[in-house]
């Protein structure tokens, strides 16, 4: 064996280069080649086999940064960064962004470094950029759109008839939403009713704006309307500050946010500790258990029974104290948009794959459906996505706030809060369809299931959206 | 038909359980001297009279009559149970008929059949009166029901896709259409006021979104809402040309809302570029099954294509050698010629296809079995986007190679090597037509199915093996198998995968 290696490793020199370049990586997993940028045969490369090599090398890098062989990792960041670029085709955008986040990753192996690098970043990530690029996110992709629509059919039809509507929205950075309520209401046989909406959000500025916002719509429209400002993050905030009134028709609306309540103080620390204290056997253990509820259904009891300080926790303490607050407040109907892909898993690897597909079909409908050079598109790969990418990848613990879980594993976490699930209607699977279809892009697809409905670009669902009843005297 | 709980409501009440033949029975009275039978008493007192035979009229019994009620003979009916009894004898009947007996009756006019006689009279009334025919074949007899069928109906969906930007049009003066014309909705007045204003268009476009009909739940307002679906061809044209300057000043303005169409340059180029991709994702969406199986011979050749390939460079070069090291090595060195050759009709061949998406290359390479010598394999990733419980997509290598336990580090390198090599050398175009494949396979498989058994893709590189054996059967049709070190592929596989093809011409 080793005869051979050091035969193929002899040939990379320049001669064969050009002969084959998938040579060069295939020992790549070992030792990477010490490629020039100027090798020829980069150029050669034509974009698909371009993307292999970066598969190849993302996935090993991946490893490498997990086992803690910076090394090894540094050596194959650099044959990466030959060939990503945040402004190319899908796959060199989508190993631009990676990279980035496993270069933070890594570079948590000194602590010091690490916060050093992000001392002016996390905090105050500029406002106006963040909302910048959702808001391009809401224009260029429908996803938002269909979650707003969706929504806010489910909310009217479980206020039917009532006179006072309460709308928490647990991150209110985007009227656009309840503009659109605003309107359906407005429309209704009965006339609309009195509608207060709840905002709950980190930063002042933008609470105030939305509220500037719906309330003109509300005048224009003649509604009675009330916007009630909530500064505060979800995990600490306190429901008593939402003033919901005893007996008061409720709706609670969260996109793209709840997960963020899963963060907990797993695997924070050293990252080898942390890689090394969630060993295979536990894993299977783990996934074992997970089997074991895919095939009987959620035994509660035993999940969180046998959550070890290192096997993932079905539901950290504060969430489940948020939805059980949440369920004192008797909502009529709570709506719950989130992403359709599981970046909760403790081991980084698995959570390195799963975010690679998961970003891989975002980032590919985004390069299908919007020209390359858009920059409101680099804007969203990079201050959207990108963030969401390094918080999955580069983060532990408490930082890490982007804890994405599927739909299945949401609905048993509400079951067990005491919310029952409330089936979106017919009529919903239909204007988000028609929403589709005027938006033009093929590829787009919204699938019904169990009463949720999945957001799907290419068959790849991408967000659920579910809607949850408060189960009392059941 | 009234139920009766029994426990509840009247347990004084008379339960009696008749046995199906006197349930059946249609005429339980007879005449002792003719034979003709009678549904009722009375009927039969009164046709003895005809025989001079003592008749008897009985009178309504005075005291009060226990109330009674029925069972259902069939034991695995619910009714069959004392607390949910039927109070009704003509009830009973006809329920017996309906839900547990045969349907003798037919409709001339169309195939329904029915088990009582007076459902097919009430059937025939409205038979045939009123149809309603979608352009997929099904008919209605309800209007709204056909309305909301044809919301769904993946005959017009299909129709729709077919033509983009015509569509496009067409749904957005549809909805215009159904804002200008929707009078009976409230806020009609409001919005065609504001028609003009191209805020209030941009608007008004939101508000059709969440307010195309003024209440959403109920059926009884959908048929004003949908009747401005297409009706015809003719009327859809009508529609398209009254509201093209409607559309275009739409278009034209750019504007904040929920439905923004989207940019006109960004529409074609979406239009163009998602049409290619349709050629080759959509395509295999649409027909599920009937693409998997063709996928599957075809995939079949394609690999095979590959090995053989592969096999014609070995003999070319005079090697017997078989194992995975000497080809890759001799592919490397001797065949660079022919290989760049295939490149280049391979390329070729790219310039003609549209490049793969970022997903698709994902999925060639956990494919080819590209894995890292941790474990941390594309299979995991490759199942979780997918569904696990059926077929998930196999990890074969691209010669269908086995993976077997323990591998060391470096014979997983030569099998990096040997896929790669094997997988991408041997004709990109085969690559891209596998990926269609797959992607294809992965939309049947996807189609519905969300949930990830993750635990089938465990980091374990021993203990995993027996689950992922049983699940990652190779959809491609090729006979390989995926572990989560897959792509290792020792002398004897290398032989297997060789022989499997000298003996599997294709």
């Amino acid at each position: 064996m080793a005869p051979l290696m050091a035969n193929v490793v002899q040939d990379e020199g320049s001669s064969s280069v050009t002969s084959s370049p998938l040579k060069t990586f295939s020992l790549m997993s070992l030792s990477p080649p010490s490629l020039s940028p100027y090798s020829p045969w980069l150029r050669e490369l034509k974009s698909d086999e371009r993307g292999l090599c970066l598969i190849h090398l993302l996935l090993n890098c991946a490893n490498h940064v997990a086992a803690g062989s910076i090394d090894r990792a540094n050596a194959f960041l650099e044959q990466i960064a030959l060939l990503a670029a945040p402004d190319g085709d899908a796959m060199q955008r989508i190993a631009s962004h990676f990279t980035e986040a496993l270069a933070r990753r890594a570079l948590r192996l000194w602590p010091g470094l690490y916060h050093a690098l992000d001392s002016t970043r996390a905090v105050v990530l500029p406002l106006a950029e963040a909302a910048a690029a959702r808001r391009h996110f809401l224009d260029l992709c429908p996803f938002l759109r269909l979650s707003y629509v969706v929504s806010n059919q489910a909310i009217m039809e479980a206020m039917e008839g009532e006179r006072v509507v309460h709308v928490v929205d647990l991150n209110a950075s985007d009227p656009t939403q309840w503009i659109s309520l605003l309107q359906g209401l407005r429309a209704r046989p009965e006339g609309p009713p009195h509608l207060k909406i709840t905002g709950v959000h980190e930063h002042k500025e933008l609470l105030n704006h939305t509220a500037a916002r719906l309330a003109d719509e509300a005048e224009r429209l003649d509604i009675p309307f009330q916007f009630n400002a909530v500064v505060s993050r979800l995990d600490n905030l306190d429901v008593e500050s939402l003033r919901v009134k005893t007996g008061e028709a409720l709706a609670i609306n969260t996109v793209l946010h709840l997960h963020s309540l899963l963060a907990s103080n797993d695997g924070a620390g050293d990252p080898r500790q942390a890689q090394r204290t969630a060993p295979v056997s536990q894993l299977t253990l783990g996934d074992y258990l997970e089997k074991d509820h895919a095939t009987n259904g959620y035994s509660p009891s035993t999940e969180s029974a046998l959550s070890s300080p290192f096997a993932p926790a079905s539901s950290p303490a504060r969430m489940e104290s948020f939805l059980a607050s949440l369920w004192g407040l008797s909502p009529k109907i709570m709506v719950v948009t989130e992403q359709e892909s599981n970046h909760n898993v403790p081991a980084l690897n698995e959570r390195f794959v799963e975010a690679l597909f998961y970003y891989a079909a975002l980032f590919d409908c985004l390069d299908s459906t919007v020209p390359r050079q858009s920059v409101e598109r680099l804007r969203v790969e990079k201050m959207l996505l990108g963030e969401e990418i390094k918080n999955i990848i580069a983060c532990e613990g408490w930082e890490r706030k982007e804890r994405h879980e599927k739909l299945e594993r949401w609905a048993r976490r509400m079951d067990m809060a005491g919310f029952g699930p409330l089936p979106l209607s017919y009529y919903g699977l239909l204007q988000a369809r028609r929403l589709l279809q005027s938006f033009g892009c093929e590829g787009y697809k919204v699938k019904e299931e169990n009463g949720c409905f999945l957001l799907c670009w290419q068959d790849r669902p991408l967000f659920s959206i579910a809607a949850w009843r408060c189960k009392r005297y059941d | 038909m009234a139920t009766t709980t029994m426990c509840v409501a009247d347990p004084d009440s008379e339960v009696i359980a008749l046995s199906p033949k006197t349930l059946l029975a249609t005429n339980r009275f007879i005449c002792e001297v003719c034979n003709k039978g009678f549904q009722r008493e009375q009927n039969l007192q009164l046709h003895r009279r005809g025989h001079n035979l003592p008749w008897k009229l009985r009178l309504k019994s005075n005291k009060e009559v226990r109330r009674r009620v029925y069972l259902c003979p069939e034991p695995t009916c619910v009714h069959h149970d004392p607390s949910r009894a039927l109070g009704d004898l003509t009830g009973i009947k006809k329920h017996f008929c309906r839900k547990h007996g045969e349907k003798k009756w037919k409709c001339d006019k169309c195939s329904k059949r029915y088990a009582v006689q007076s459902d097919l009279k009430a059937h025939s009334k409205t038979c045939g009166t009123r149809e309603y025919r979608c352009d997929c074949g099904t008919l209605f007899s309800r209007r709204d029901s056909f309305i909301t069928h044809r919301a769904f109906c993946n005959a017009l969906a299909q129709e729709r896709s077919r033509l983009p930007t015509a569509g496009l049009n067409n749904l957005s003066s549809h909805l215009y259409g159904n804002n200008t014309m929707a009078l009976s909705l409230s806020q009609v007045s409001a919005q065609l006021s504001s028609f003009p204003d191209h805020r209030g268009s941009g608007s008004q476009f939101e508000h059709l979104v969440s307010t195309g009909n003024p209440s959403p739940f109920t059926p009884s307002q959908l048929p004003p809402q949908a009747a401005f679906y297409p009706g015809n061809n003719g009327s859809n044209q009508g529609f398209s040309e009254e509201h093209q300057p409607h559309h275009s000043l739409l278009q034209s303005k750019a504007f904040h809302g929920l439905m923004q169409l989207p940019v006109l340059q960004g529409n074609t180029d979406a239009s163009s570029s998602t049409v290619a991709a349709n050629l080759f994702n959509l395509s295999f969406f649409s027909n599920t099954s009937s693409a998997r199986s063709i996928g599957d011979s075809n995939n079949d050749g394609n690999q095979n294509n590959q090995i053989l390939i592969a096999n014609e460079f070995n003999g070319a070069n005079g090697s017997s050698e078989s194992t995975t090291l000497f080809n890759g090595d001799l592919m490397g060195d001797h065949v660079g010629g022919e290989m760049n050759s295939l490149y280049n009709t391979s390329m070729q061949n790219e310039s003609i296809l549209p490049r793969m998406s970022a997903t698709a290359l994902l999925q060639k390479a956990a494919q080819m079995g590209l894995t890292t010598c941790g474990g941390s394999s594309l299979s995991r990733g490759f199942g979780s986007s997918t569904s696990g419980s059926l077929k998930p997509p196999s990890l074969g290598g691209g010669g269908g190679g086995n993976g077997g336990d323990g591998l060391q580090a470096q014979m997983e390198n030569e099998a990096h090597l040997q896929n790669l090599m094997n997988s991408l050398a041997n004709g990109s175009s085969s690559l891209f037509v596998c990926t269609g494949r797959t992607i294809g396979g992965l939309g049947s498989f996807a189609a519905g199915l969300r949930d990830v058994d993750e635990t089938k893709f465990s980091l374990s590189s021993t203990g995993s093996l027996g689950v992922s054996d049983r699940l990652t059967r190779d959809f491609l049709g090729v006979g390989g198998m995926a572990r989560n070190i897959s792509g290792g592929m020792s002398r004897r596989e290398q032989n297997h995968g060789i022989g499997m093809n000298a003996l599997d011409p294709k």
